[in-house]
């Protein structure tokens, strides 16, 4: 049994539309013979203040019990009732009151190990063989009429700008009530998911006292002593502690007591009034004082204080694990579902340690297990904003499952549930051929990913690129531009046609996204300046490509002929850019000085030409080149040839302009970006504007 | 009919309100009233609007106090609809008078125990007089002291062999008794007095060891209590029944201030809807009790929501209401919201009151309404009005009957319902009277004892193969502790597999899958069934005794057990069809164009089209409705009251206005003399169609 997902509604920043967050199930650990929880860990991930912690907030209410306030209604939503609330509208029996809907579904396993007792209430004979079960959880007006009348008053008075403010105290005044449905809409009294559902929150930043560490494994401890070790030991234990006390008692008494007791009865009359001073340990004092933690670090003990707030973290983490797999029961049945929330536990970690966490965490519980036979399944789900942590559960589970990305427009938060399904699509015949294919891109966006791409999920916008000089000169124009430098910018570099791999999660994320590829116009060996022994007798050149050429050349470049469904060049350069959804593919579409260029360092030297800075920098890397060039036609004519020549150069080219730009204090004489660049971040603008 | 399109006058708007602003006035007065409402009014509506009105006005003082408003209705579907229609609230209760009277009364014991002594008394005292006056016991007065003394010692001793021969025939019977034939030959003389005589004497000598044992405090005997499941009091087991339940209540009532000032304090609303089939003991105990409250000053409101005119029950209060709760505003409402303008003049007219409605819509469609009297065939008559009126799934047809026969017949269970009709038990005294709710009624906690069972299994057997039933429905609690999903899903199976060509043969299968190592599955099953029936013989045995052999102290010849053995069982070797036919009659969800009611059945409910079929006799009355055809445009309220055409009027009233747009009524007897009347209310009478 496992919480498959849950919706919630009005909640916070949650609206009613992609509202679901979806949870891997919990198969128990043990089952396999390789512990690996990654895969049966749930990521939320997002930037900052998108919702994330608001998932978990909704759950802890929720199983807990603990009642909602008006500041966990969606403000969008309350304000939108009360614009309905006029006073034609009271009156009617349709008049939707505040109420926060969640719909928490459970996945049964098909197995033996689920006893159904608590959730039978909600099943129906459909759902014994769907093997999901929703129940519905609304959190409404106790007396409907009663809060109709409070709102009656309320409307009828002038709360000039503070209207909504005294509406959610209105709320709060209200009688409010929490009550389950099962998807016949029959609700079911006694019942409460704390019944169902636990849930263990770790929290952010739980490092909160020098000797938290201590407290956390003192608490370990002292479980393990009355619970899991042999009575006996804890039984001798505390033989010896009544020992101590009692020697102590005796000793106190003999050296201290009739002192104290003696000079008591002189300042009040004696044996009326005396104290008696009494050794008063016991095992949880003892644990708790005696427990000294230190790191061991090589040959040194390092104590708890002086030890790295990320390794604190961690181990705080590993501690409440560990708490929690102790108090596991030892059965191989559950009634119930155990949840732990890891809230961004990259809080004081490095880098290193966050690609490691999973990883880390991971080999805990095995070795916890190993020594065990407790068959544990619980769900851990992990809120984060560190793309180091998400390329460590994509990595260790091999696979995009049950990631939600949460990301927050029109102050809306939404959710997206990513998964490998949705990450490439199935071929639309069941062929091996096509399968192994899909498989294959599977395994390239998994691994691909782990190079700065998971950046991408906490991106404002996206920018794909083929080609090195474009990658690092196009960080610096953004940079530079006033009007997208506010926002966070990925640029992605990735080489020619794999672009096209990231489709689907560029629809997914929904993101501003700009793939920026090259045009590829195919031309003939000899056309590119190569000899060609098909064509004896023809003198390779280099040919400048214009309009006049261009009737029945096709595009080399697959990404384009992907999105364009069309390999003729022609085809492509008519009519606007390709724009799909959230994304817009752009290359040299258009002619510069009359040429169609092949690629981004073309375009850029064809748009510069007369630039000082670009021409320094062609005489720099390629003096030879550049010298017969400027007596043969100068730079605008040969720019294909320079292109050709500079093709492995490109590191070197770039590199050359990023130091001439930077140490350009005018900035006039900056070279411009080629317009289809131009273009391409004028999109990108409109759509991080808003529109 | 989609009434999205109506629209109504600011005049009738401006009108409506007044109405009920009358209310809200008796309310903020705290002066109790009622609301009479025709047919078709709107009735529902305003009791909500008073509820809502009540909570916005005093709700706060009420949580503050922990006060209730009590909402007091006729059937568990009103309960459903009023609850359904007010939404989230703490400060109502919504029940049936039953439900309600009993958690009140419940815990006063020890007044109950005194009341129950004196009901016994007063049964013994009744018995006795009858033994003195009544002409059946003429023989037994002529005895001696001596000799009756002596008579009441052998009939005593010989209790057995009288019970044992009760049912047999004359001659067998008095050869049974061979002492008291020799002794007494003149009282035997008539049988049928004798037994009487006989029963009367047991009755008391029972009833007073009862007392005895109340006044001896012994444990079992401390205590009343009520039962819903039952119809009959057992006095002597100190179980009583719904009316003597009503009895109590209004006795204790009416015997404790302190009781009294409890419920005024606890419900300071008590709001009634349907009052005219309430039973009169409720409004009396109502109207004491808004009486005391006047005295001590406490507020204590009271509001009727009703139409006497469409009291159908012989249990209500009927005509009655007005001299038993004295001093109530009155507040009439005269539109209607239900019904074509057509069908609302000749209910106008059938009412023979002051209450006169009109359509409160401005463009209401035009209805038809026809009179036939005419001999045809039912089919007949039905196949024309199909094409008439455009009847489909859809748009369909209601066919009210008299009889509970002709529906039963129509829907296509016939053998089940004279099954029940023929059992000794409806045979039994007036006992026939029980056979509409029993057999008939959509409200399921109505049906009778043996009835509930069947519809148990049946309901099961539909449940288990609908796949949107609830596990729970389906899966008794017990049943469900450590299930696992796999173990789940093979009971569910286990269950979808068995069936059945009869209603036996699926109880067979069903129990021969019992005590087979599979405890969840005889936990279901005898919650299905009931923990006491163990077997296939034990459901007939339970029929048995519940139709046939309820007289515990009865003892039946062989001759008898044989015949009643034989009528059970073929009763439950009827094709399953038949059963599920009255399953789904039961639960209104009949696939057929034509759907039949009895006239009773569609109280409170409303259909576009209906079709009447009315002879003269009703029941035992041959000229139940001959009788009011006679009478009916005469109008004459006070004459009338307490009369069968009163009755008959009602029942009429109620059926005709149960149509929306479409009504024909057809008359299957000659309609002699009554024609003049007929045609006054209903126009000129048509003969063909």
């Amino acid at each position: 049994m496992y919480l498959k997902s849950v919706l919630l509604e009005n909640f916070r920043k949650f609206g009613d539309k992609n509202n679901i967050i979806e949870f891997v199930s919990a198969e128990d650990y043990k089952k396999d013979s390789n512990i690996n929880i990654a895969p049966k860990t749930t990521l939320i991930i997002g930037k900052n203040n998108s919702g994330k912690t608001t998932v978990i907030d909704a759950l802890y209410k929720l199983i807990k019990n603990i009642s909602f306030k008006a500041i966990d209604f969606n403000f969008d939503y309350l304000k939108k009732l009360l614009n309905l609330y006029i006073s034609e509208n009271l009156d009617s029996e349709k008049l939707e009151l505040p109420t926060l809907k969640f719909v928490v579904t459970i996945g049964i396993d098909n197995g033996k190990e689920d006893i159904l007792t608590n959730i039978i209430p909600f099943m129906s004979l459909e759902d014994t063989e769907k093997s999901k079960i929703d129940i519905i959880v609304e959190w409404a007006v106790r007396d409907r009429e009663l809060f109709i009348k409070a709102v009656k008053e309320f409307i009828s008075k002038d709360f000039k700008t503070q209207k909504f403010d005294r509406f959610l105290e209105l709320i709060d005044k209200t009688d409010f009530e929490i009550s389950y449905y099962n998807s016949n809409r029959d609700k079911k009294k006694n019942f409460s998911l704390k019944k169902l559902i636990e849930i263990t929150p770790i929290r952010a930043n739980n490092v909160n006292s020098e000797n938290c560490l201590s407290d956390a494994f003192s608490k370990i401890v002292d479980y393990r002593y009355s619970n899991v070790l042999d009575p006996q030991i804890a039984s001798e234990l505390d033989s010896q502690i009544i020992d101590i006390n009692d020697r102590l008692t005796r000793d106190i008494s003999m050296q201290h007591t009739n002192n104290i007791n003696l000079s008591l009865s002189k300042m009040i009359l004696g044996e009326k009034c005396q104290v008696l001073l009494k050794s008063n340990l016991n095992f949880q004092k003892l644990i708790k004082n005696v427990l000294k933690y230190e790191y061991v670090e090589g040959k040194n003990n390092i104590p708890e204080q002086q030890f790295g707030l990320g390794y604190t973290n961690l181990m705080m983490i590993i501690a409440e694990i560990i708490t929690y797999m102790e108090k596991y029961p030892e059965t191989s049945f559950n009634s119930q579902i155990n949840l732990i929330s890891i809230e961004e536990p990259e809080t004081f970690m490095h880098p290193q340690m966050q690609e490691q966490f999973i990883k880390n965490i991971n080999e805990m519980i095995a070795s916890l297990l190993e020594n065990n036979k407790k068959h544990v399944n619980s769900q851990i789900i992990i809120t984060t904003h560190s793309s180091h942590i998400l390329n460590s559960k994509i990595h260790e589970g091999n696979t995009f499952n049950n990631i939600n990305y949460i990301t927050c427009s029109n102050n809306y938060a939404n959710s997206i549930c990513l998964n490998d399904d949705i990450m490439i699509d199935f071929p639309k015949n069941n062929k091996n051929k096509d399968c192994w294919k899909r498989e294959q891109k599977l395994k390239f966006l998994k691994k691909h990913i782990k190079y700065k791409i998971s950046e991408l999920f906490f991106a404002d916008a996206v920018i794909f690129v083929e080609g090195i000089t474009e990658y690092t000169l196009l960080q610096h124009y953004l940079d530079i531009d006033p009007r997208l430098n506010k926002y966070y910018i990925s640029v992605i570099l990735v080489n020619g046609a794999h672009a096209r791999v990231y489709e689907n999660l560029i629809y997914a994320l929904s993101m501003p996204t700009l793939i920026i590829t090259d045009i590829d116009i195919k031309r003939e060996k000899i056309e590119k300046g190569e000899k060609d022994k098909k064509c004896p007798g023809q003198e390779p050149f280099y040919m400048q490509m214009c309009s006049d050429k261009l009737r029945g050349r096709k595009t080399t470049n697959s990404t384009l002929s992907y999105f364009y469904k069309n390999e003729y060049v022609e085809n492509i350069i008519k009519g606007d850019y390709k724009k799909l959804n959230n994304l817009m593919i752009i290359c040299q579409k258009d002619p510069i000085e009359n040429y169609y260029s092949t690629s981004f360092e073309e375009a850029f030297i064809l748009t510069n030409f007369k630039n000082d800075i670009v021409r320094n920098v062609l005489e720099k890397v390629k003096p030879y080149i550049y010298i017969e060039i400027i007596s043969n036609g100068g730079v605008r004519h040969n720019s294909y040839k320079l292109q050709k020549k500079l093709s492995n150069l490109k590191s070197n080219f770039a590199n050359e302009l990023l130091y001439e730009i930077l140490i350009c204090d005018d900035k006039s004489l900056i070279p411009q970006l080629p317009k289809y660049i131009k273009d391409g971040l004028q999109f990108l603008q409109d759509r991080l504007g808003g529109n | 009919m989609d009434t999205k399109n109506l629209s109504i006058s600011s005049e009738n708007k401006i009108k409506e309100k007044q109405v009920f602003e009358r209310i809200s006035r008796c309310i903020d007065a705290k002066k109790s009233m009622v609301f009479d409402a025709g047919a078709g009014s709107g009735k529902t509506y305003s009791l909500v609007q008073s509820l809502k009105y009540i909570i916005n006005h005093y709700g706060k003082i009420l949580k503050k106090h922990n006060q209730k408003i009590l909402c007091i209705t006729y059937t568990n579907v009103a309960v459903f609809e009023i609850k359904d229609r007010l939404g989230n609230t703490g400060l109502i209760e919504v029940s049936t008078i039953h439900d309600c009277v009993w958690g009140i009364i419940e815990p006063y014991q020890k007044q109950l125990v005194e009341i129950h002594c004196d009901k016994l008394q007063h049964e013994i005292d009744t018995i006795e007089e009858a033994l003195e006056s009544e002409k059946w016991a003429e023989k037994y007065r002529y005895l001696s002291e001596d000799e009756k003394n002596a008579f009441l010692t052998i009939m005593n001793k010989k209790k057995e062999d009288y019970f044992k021969h009760k049912n047999d025939k004359s001659a067998p019977f008095k050869a049974s008794l061979p002492e008291i034939l020799n002794t007494y030959p003149k009282l035997m003389s008539n049988v049928g007095n004798f037994k009487k005589t006989v029963d009367s004497l047991f009755k008391i000598i029972k009833y007073k060891k009862v007392i005895k044992k109340i006044e001896g405090k012994e444990s079992k005997f401390n205590k009343v209590k009520y039962d819903a499941r039952f119809n009959n009091d057992k006095l002597e087991s100190m179980r009583i029944s719904h009316d003597t339940l009503l009895e109590y209540t209004e006795k204790l009532v009416e015997q404790s201030d302190l009781l009294k000032q409890i419920i005024c304090d606890r419900y300071p609303f008590v709001l009634v809807d349907e009052y005219q089939d309430t039973d009169s003991k409720v409004i009396n105990t109502l109207s004491v009790i808004d009486e005391f409250s006047k005295m001590i000053q406490h507020d204590f409101f009271v509001g009727y929501y009703g139409d006497v005119k469409q009291n159908i029950y012989d249990t209500g209060v009927g005509s009655d209401f007005y001299n038993i709760h004295k001093g109530l505003e009155r507040i009439i409402k005269t539109f209607n919201r239900r019904s074509a303008k057509e069908v609302i003049f000749i209910a106008n007219k059938i009412r023979n009151d002051d209450v006169k409605q009109k359509s409160i819509y401005e463009n209401f469609p035009k209805g038809s309404v026809s009179f036939y009297n005419m001999n045809i065939e039912r089919q007949e008559f039905i196949k024309a009005h199909i094409k008439k009126w455009n009847i489909t799934k859809k748009n369909k047809l209601h066919c009210f009957e008299l009889t509970n026969e002709l529906v039963a017949q129509q829907s296509g269970f016939t053998t089940i319902y004279n099954f029940f009709k023929n059992s000794r038990w409806y045979k039994l005294g007036r006992n026939f009277e029980f056979l509409r709710e029993h057999v008939l009624s959509l409200d399921v906690k109505k049906l009778g004892i043996v009835q509930k069972l069947l519809f148990r299994i049946l309901n099961f057997k539909f449940k288990i193969n609908q796949n949107e039933t609830m596990v729970s429905d389906v899966v008794v609690e017990k049943a469900t502790k450590d299930i696992n999903i796999l173990k789940l899903r093979e009971l569910v199976e286990k269950f979808r597999k068995i069936k059945g060509e009869t209603l036996k043969d699926y109880i067979e299968n069903l129990f021969s899958k019992y005590h087979n190592e599979d405890e969840k599955y005889d936990k279901c099953l005898e919650y299905i069934i009931g923990e006491e029936i163990k077997s296939y013989s034990d459901v007939e045995d339970f029929i048995l005794n519940q139709l046939y052999f309820f007289n515990e102290q009865e003892e039946h010849s062989d001759e008898y057990i044989q015949e009643s053995k034989n009528a059970v069982t073929s009763f439950l070797e009827t094709n399953m069809n038949e059963f599920n036919l009255w399953h789904d009659f039961i639960i209104d969800r009949s696939e057929s164009d034509t759907i039949y009611h009895t006239y009773h059945g569609t109280k409170g409910r409303e259909f576009d089209n209906v079709i009447i079929f009315m002879t003269s006799k009703f029941g035992r009355d041959n000229k139940y409705f001959s009788r009011l055809l006679k009478v009916l445009a005469v109008k004459d309220e006070v004459a009338e009251r307490n009369t069968k055409t009163e009755e008959a009027r009602n029942l009429l009233y109620v059926a005709v206005t149960r149509s929306i747009i479409n009504l024909s009524i057809l008359y299957l007897d000659d309609i002699d003399d009554a024609k003049a009347q007929v045609e006054h209310v209903f126009g000129e009478i048509k003969y063909d169609i």
